[in-house]
């Protein structure tokens, strides 16, 4: 400080203006640190939980292999809950579930595991396609929630960001049985489980009976099963305005629902099992895109190009098509909103190729990110709440509308006493992950990511090339599996 | 001519044109309303003409209002508006003044690289931010966006105002501070005043940038009851592949009324100042 700058401050030259000044400064100092406090918000968040001060630390936070050790417990008998686990909080998102229902079944579960643990647990829900930013941005902060929901290929994407649950996995394959082959092609990273198989939501062909009869199929309790059979009978169903539907555009349900299921039927692969080898290009699905092509005008609604995954059930519940691919949400809803429609609804399994019948179909999972301040809790609540006990009244509660990732639920009445759900669980039997003949891993991932498999189907619709589009797709392929 | 007298030319030039202009704009609005006063069963209906109400009902601004957070979100948003937006003004009325009316090295060459800054997109920037929100300890608090919004904002309002400042008349502030006045005081005494249509857009445009914003509201808060209404409304009022029509329309009506005010009521000062300095007075 100079000494005039000295002599200011002690000199006695302090103007009444400047002193008021100061006061006020001297106020609104703790004022605005009061009122920033108070801006923080109501929710709490792993970041504003609790932080355990470094002597505290390992009373408050047992390290992974402690947690391990602890969790058994918490999960067979919650009372027995060991003192470490009380007053940590937990935060957990998932996306949002089309049966309401579901989310207030979670959000009850939490609540028993809390009064059980004394984990303060809250979930969020959020929309399907935001949930991808969401993680990633929490993942490169490292803050945000503690366990998350994901999609089939999402673990290899988050590899480096999750916490090995093997023990957990473990436990559920001992007492449950083993995952289906879907399950682990998608979940697994490399040989570790970083993520808990929760199974998924299938699709069926979703067929109004009457337009099928109108159509002239001789039974119309019995669908066409193959896709030629089911592209002639689409050419009367628009004749008499009930034409196919089907999504095609970016959007991730329905749209890879059909294009992964023919692509499969008609002989081609993303890649052969080698992981490297692309096999997109064949030529009997060159035939079967021709084929697809030839009827694409007489049979589907030509504005499908454009559609997403909510197009084709407001559609289908507007009466606009007689047909489409999805999952059992337009017969739940119909149900609800229109019963003469669920009445006329019937449910078929994905129609077969020369190749076979598959369809598309990875496991969702739940994992724990290792920026998380309670992986005990969270450990613990997952060994919990995909123990069979909850397990079981989550899945009852979706109304089949989640096929479980192992054979043991299959035959549970949730999945059977509505019948004309049954197709939903059979769709488990032919289901292929997303890279298949490889691994469902973080190729996979971009290959869906960036469309490649549905844009070759929109490139051929558009330029009615079938070689051309298929040849594109190819050379997309090579780039990701290639490098 | 759009200024002839005669009632043909008129009709034709000037009042059919500004009709369909009129439609064009708001259809959506009149879209939105029907659909949020149209019952369930209607909905999706493709028998009954689409464009007018055949029955109404509140229900779906009952649901909103009762079965969701709306009310909390609608307080959230206005909490980061509001803070956002008075952030942002004051940064850009003392950064637009100093760039517009300080000739120093440098000073064009900052004017462009903080439009230029504008340019960079959300989807780009959100990943860095949001390490500065949870190193900063404001993930899932108001503070996180009232600190990340001025980011887009800040550029665009400050060269807005850069550029209103540079019309004022440079010798009134100079006459102010003959008399006595310090640089502050002409800024805020004689140039603030005049500026006001300038600054007024600028405020307009934040308000309405900071409260349709969706990408860091969902990224940096989003949780539990910290949500704002674009985002609350998509994660509350979409489930999986089904859209819960009435509800999201209502909520899309609701939403829009504070912005639709706060620009009737400015409106005039809006426009003058988007086109200040457009011709020489």
């Amino acid at each position: 400080m100079t000494s005039s700058a000295e002599g200011r401050w002690l000199g006695g030259k302090l103007s009444r203006r400047a002193l008021v000044r100061r006061m006020v400064l001297g106020v609104a100092a703790p004022v605005v640190g009061g009122l920033l406090a108070a801006c923080a918000g109501g929710q709490a968040t792993p970041t504003a939980a609790p932080q355990p001060t470094p002597t505290a630390a390992p009373a408050q936070q047992p390290t992974p292999t402690a947690a391990a050790a602890v969790t058994p417990a918490a999960a067979g008998t919650p009372t027995a809950t060991p003192v470490v686990l009380k007053g940590t909080k937990l935060n957990i998102l998932f996306g949002t579930f089309f049966v309401p229902e579901t989310q207030d079944l979670m959000k009850q579960q939490l609540q028993e595991f809390g009064k059980e643990t004394g984990v303060e647990a809250t979930i969020d829900f959020i929309n399907w396609p935001d949930l991808q930013p969401k993680i990633s941005a929490a993942v490169q902060a490292g803050a945000g929630p503690d366990i998350v929901g994901m999609w089939d290929t999402w673990p290899s994407l988050y590899k480096e960001a999750l916490v090995d649950v093997q023990d957990i996995v473990e436990k559920r394959i001992k007492g449950e049985g083993d995952y289906f082959d879907w399950v682990k092609k998608t979940v697994l990273v490399g040989d570790q489980w970083l993520s808990i198989p929760i199974g998924a939501p299938t699709s069926a062909q979703v067929f109004r009976k009457s337009a099928l009869q109108q159509a002239g199929w001789p039974d119309p309790t019995n669908p066409p099963d193959t896709w030629e059979d089911l592209f002639k009978v689409g050419v009367e169903m628009k004749k008499n305005g009930m034409p196919l539907g089907q999504a095609f555009g970016h959007s991730t349900g329905d749209p890879p629902s059909f294009c992964y299921a023919f692509m499969w039927a008609y002989g081609a692969m993303e890649v052969e099992a080698d992981g490297k080898t692309v096999a997109f290009n064949k030529p009997q699905f060159v035939e079967g895109m021709k084929l697809f092509l030839s009827y694409w005008k007489q049979a589907f609604d030509e504005t499908g190009l454009s559609w997403d995954d909510a197009t084709n059930n407001r559609a289908f519940l507007a009466g606009q098509i007689g047909w489409t691919f999805n999952g059992s949400s337009i017969y739940i809803a119909a149900l609800k909103q229109a019963p003469d429609i669920a009445e006329d609804i019937i449910h078929h399994i994905f129609p077969k190729g020369p190749a076979g019948r598959f369809n598309n179909l990875g496991s969702w999972s739940v994992g724990i990110l290792k920026y998380s301040k309670n992986i005990a809790g969270a450990k613990a609540f997952l060994e919990w709440w995909t123990a069979p006990e909850q397990f079981r009244k989550w899945l009852e509660i979706q109304k089949g509308y989640q096929v479980a990732p192992t054979a043991y639920y299959l035959n549970d009445p949730y999945y059977r006493s509505d019948p004309k759900l049954v197709p939903y669980v059979e769709a488990a039997k032919y289901g292929r992950n997303k890279g298949y003949a490889g691994l469902g891993n973080e190729k996979a991932a971009e290959v869906f990511a960036r469309y490649i498999v549905v844009d070759t189907f929109a490139r051929a619709i558009q330029s009615g090339n079938a070689e051309e589009a298929i040849q594109w797709g190819a050379s997309e392929l090579q780039k990701i599996y290639g490098a | 001519m759009v200024g002839s007298n005669r009632l043909s030319s008129r009709l034709v030039l000037l009042y059919l044109p500004l009709a369909l202009f009129t439609i064009f704009l708001l259809f959506p609005f009149y879209w939105m309303l029907i659909i949020s006063l149209k019952p369930n069963n209607l909905l999706l209906n493709m028998k009954i003409n689409p464009l007018y109400l055949t029955q109404f009902t509140l229900d779906h601004y009952r649901y909103l209002l009762s079965n969701t957070d709306f009310p909390r979100w609608a307080l959230n948003t206005a909490i980061v508006t509001f803070g956002a937006t008075f952030l942002s003004l004051t940064s850009s009325i003392l950064m637009g003044y100093a760039l517009g009316r300080f000739r120093f090295r440098g000073g064009n060459v900052a004017g462009t690289a903080i439009f230029l800054a504008y340019l960079i997109p959300p989807t780009l920037l959100f990943i860095p931010l949001s390490q500065v929100v949870a190193r900063f300890g404001l993930y899932n608090t108001y503070w996180a966006l009232i600190f990340t919004y001025p980011t887009f904002l800040i550029p665009f309002a400050s060269w807005l105002l850069m550029g209103y400042f540079r019309t004022i008349p440079r010798e009134l502030e100079e006459c102010a501070m003959i008399d006595g006045a310090s640089r502050f005081q002409a800024m805020w005494r004689i140039i603030l005043p005049l500026a006001l249509p300038g600054v007024l857009s600028a405020g307009i445009f934040s308000f309405t940038l900071s409260w349709n914003e969706f990408l860091y509201a969902l990224v940096f808060m989003g949780s539990g009851e910290m949500k704002t209404i674009p985002v609350g409304t998509v994660s509350d009022l979409i489930r999986a592949d089904l859209f819960q029509w009435g509800p999201l329309m209502a909520a899309a009506m609701l939403g829009s009324v504070p912005v639709a005010i706060a620009y009737m009521f400015f409106v005039d000062q809006y426009v003058s100042g988007l086109t200040a300095g457009a011709v020489k007075g």
